[in-house]
């Protein structure tokens, strides 16, 4: 059976004993007609768990890499003591059509934690629920896929590791429609790339993926964002222009600006009144929205979760409040492009606006915190 | 530490949001001075823990009555925990005469206890800033001929027990206004001295009409018991003083008895910010607040 997937859209997240959060707890991506949410906030008090659920999925999207895993990267999970289900619905099309499913993506204690009713798989227009479970290796350690996942769920996965390994089309490449997850964990930024290795280098990473986690940028050449820019400079296809366009045009807004990459020293220019300096020596705040700006328009697909720890962190208020209007304005433009984030930030919520209606985007949220009594 | 999920879904609004997701306990008081005072003065380190709140920013009004809706409010609506704290002129203001002119404090904390909404024991909040040792610092700061003499710093204690001894003698006739729903102004007798207003006050009186004379002769009873459990101490005497008179009508006879060229509640602010003294009282009950919402 061959089936590519067209259309990927999270619907809900299930967690059973997953670091702070105890017991079974569900995170809805949907509103109340079934369409997933495209901006999702998390907010609540620190070790409340915001980072777990963005840690879950993942993971849980980090399960479509390969058959066999040697861990979820979740602690918990691997010590078999909680688990995680990540429900989503996929148009899957076998050459000749297309169908909806809920695909449901299960690791860990007790395996699947929810079985779809009938009314909210109509709900969520789609016909059957189809689990792709990953359990412990029976011939050792770590985890491999389970041979009891439906076939149409085995198909899927099967398709996606086939597509693994391709590199991006384009800048914001929508018409691929494979699923990709894209993490941004708080110790993200860009560092100073070794200069020794400076060279023409496929960079690393540079393909499609389930599942993309970006650090600190910059650990070796190969994963700089340097060595992006000067990939896409040798490649000649408009990406390099488009992407400083959009770092000049998103984060600077004239105060300085991102140039041509200088060839003979393989590495982008931030052009600043006085003359000129390394992108890394940009502010830490401004660094990490240049990452997230350029990583998110390389390496993005049509079915697309970005998901934000600690979304302003390092940032003024000004920063924080354009962030926001960029990612509102990204999901809005890029159909299938979802965003799940955290935050701490009252006025990051307020510019969020979780209660406005507007056009092209489908919000939620979630708050964690401990009990208090009232 | 067991931690809530709630979807943005389960609540009404923007502000629901942000109240929750603060985590901190509302302490909602009358208007903004107060919030002033609790937050930029005597609690600045609590409010890792607290949100002093006036009440109009939650519900509709201003004054005690708001704060009681506000406290309800964020209790019942926006589940967000909260305890209000009122001045005990609300007790004039609702003519409740034998708890506000109460003489033992036991018995009034007794009186006016309640979970959610703490009458303060001071007439009113800035009530809380006079304390009896600034008053020389007020006379050195503010005297109208300017340096002060020692003597008048000497004295500014004794002449404003003086002055908080003739607001009690006055408190008759107030409750009698009162009571025929007319308020007398802040700066009533203000040019007047001890002898004048206490005729002035015998006369007027005279004048006022059932039941208003009725109220005015039960407050005198108690008014009596009161001065009859005057402490000796003057510094108590201050204190105990301040919970039976109008704060504001003190001030403004005070800049006439003490010679000042102005005197406001913001100076005395910054001379008490000046010692790091901050209302036990108050102290406590932002301290029950906390083990009662403690986190479970």
């Amino acid at each position: 059976m061959t089936l590519r997937p067209t259309r990927f859209e999270l619907l809900e997240l299930t967690l059973l004993d997953l670091g702070a959060l105890r017991g079974q707890r569900s995170f809805r991506f949907r509103n109340e007609n079934g369409e997933s949410t495209n901006l999702f906030m998390i907010m609540g008090t620190n070790g409340a768990g915001k980072t777990t659920v963005l840690d879950a999925i993942y993971a849980g999207m980090r399960l479509l890499d390969a058959r066999e895993h040697d861990f979820t990267g979740i602690d918990d999970i691997d010590r078999k003591s909680g688990g995680l289900q990540l429900d989503a619905r996929v148009a899957l099309d076998d050459g000749s059509r297309s169908k909806l499913y809920l695909l449901s993506i299960s690791v860990g204690r007790p395996g699947l934690l929810k079985r779809w009713k009938d009314d909210e798989l109509h709900e969520a227009g789609v016909e059957e629920q189809i689990v792709l479970s990953f359990r412990s290796r029976i011939s050792g350690p770590g985890l491999e896929r389970s041979a009891e996942s439906d076939p149409e769920a085995i198909a899927f996965a099967e398709a996606v590791l086939e597509r693994a390994g391709e590199p991006p089309a384009a800048l914001f490449d929508v018409a691929n429609g494979y699923p990709s997850v894209l993490y941004f964990p708080s110790d993200r930024g860009i560092r100073r790339p070794p200069d020794v290795a400076r060279a023409i280098t496929r960079p690393a990473g540079f393909c499609y993926r389930a599942a993309h986690r970006f650090d600190a940028d910059g650990q070796s050449w190969d994963a700089s964002i340097d060595n992006l820019f000067v990939w896409f400079a040798w490649l000649a296809d408009g990406r390099e222009e488009e992407c400083r366009e959009l770092v000049n045009h998103l984060v600077f807004r004239g105060a300085k600006r991102l140039g041509p990459v200088d060839r003979p020293s393989l590495s982008v220019p931030v052009e600043v009144e006085s003359g000129s300096h390394r992108i890394d020596q940009l502010s830490s705040g401004e660094r990490q929205l240049v990452q997230l700006i350029v990583r998110i328009a390389s390496h993005m697909t049509g079915s697309t979760i970005v998901l934000i720890d600690e979304t302003e962190q390092h940032l003024h208020l000004v920063m924080r409040r354009r962030l926001i209007n960029i990612i509102k304005q990204w999901a809005c433009e890029h159909q299938g492009v979802s965003f799940v984030m955290t935050s701490h930030q009252v006025d990051s919520l307020r510019v969020f606006a979780p209660k406005l209606n507007e056009p092209g985007l489908i919000k939620g949220g979630a708050l964690l915190k401990p009990k208090l009594k009232v | 530490m067991s931690i809530d999920v709630q979807s943005f879904d389960d609540f009404d609004s923007l502000q629901q949001i942000e109240a929750q997701q603060s985590n901190l306990i509302r302490v909602i008081l009358e208007g903004r001075d107060d919030v002033a005072l609790f937050a930029d003065q005597w609690f600045v380190a609590e409010q890792e823990t607290f949100d002093f709140i006036e009440a109009g920013r939650i519900v509709a009004g201003s004054g005690c009555a708001a704060v009681f809706n506000a406290v309800d409010h964020s209790l019942n609506a926006d589940r967000v925990p909260a305890i209000g704290i009122v001045d005990r002129d609300v007790l004039f203001r609702a003519s409740n005469w034998e708890v506000l002119y109460e003489k033992e404090h036991e018995r009034f904390v007794q009186a006016t206890h309640s979970e959610k909404v703490h009458v303060a024991s001071l007439w009113e909040i800035e009530a809380y800033l006079l304390d009896p040792e600034l008053l020389r610092n007020v006379v050195r700061a503010c005297a109208r001929n300017a340096p002060a003499e020692p003597g008048q710093m000497d004295t500014a204690l004794q002449r404003t027990l003086g002055e908080c001894a003739t607001l009690l003698d006055i408190a008759p006739y107030l409750a009698g206004k009162h009571s025929a729903g007319v308020t007398v102004p802040t700066g009533y007798l203000c040019n007047l001295d001890i002898q004048q207003i206490q005729a002035e006050v015998a006369r007027q009186l005279l004048t006022l009409a059932p039941p208003s004379n009725e109220v005015a002769t039960h407050v005198q009873g108690l008014v009596e018991q009161i001065k009859a459990g005057l402490p000796q101490a003057p510094d108590e005497q201050l204190s105990f003083y301040l919970r039976y008179i109008d704060t504001k009508r003190l001030l403004q006879r005070l800049v006439h008895t003490l010679e000042l060229r102005n005197f406001t509640k913001w100076l005395l602010a910054g001379l008490q910010a000046s010692t790091g003294r901050r209302p036990y009282e108050l102290e406590q009950v932002l301290e029950r607040a906390k083990q009662r919402f403690s986190i479970h």
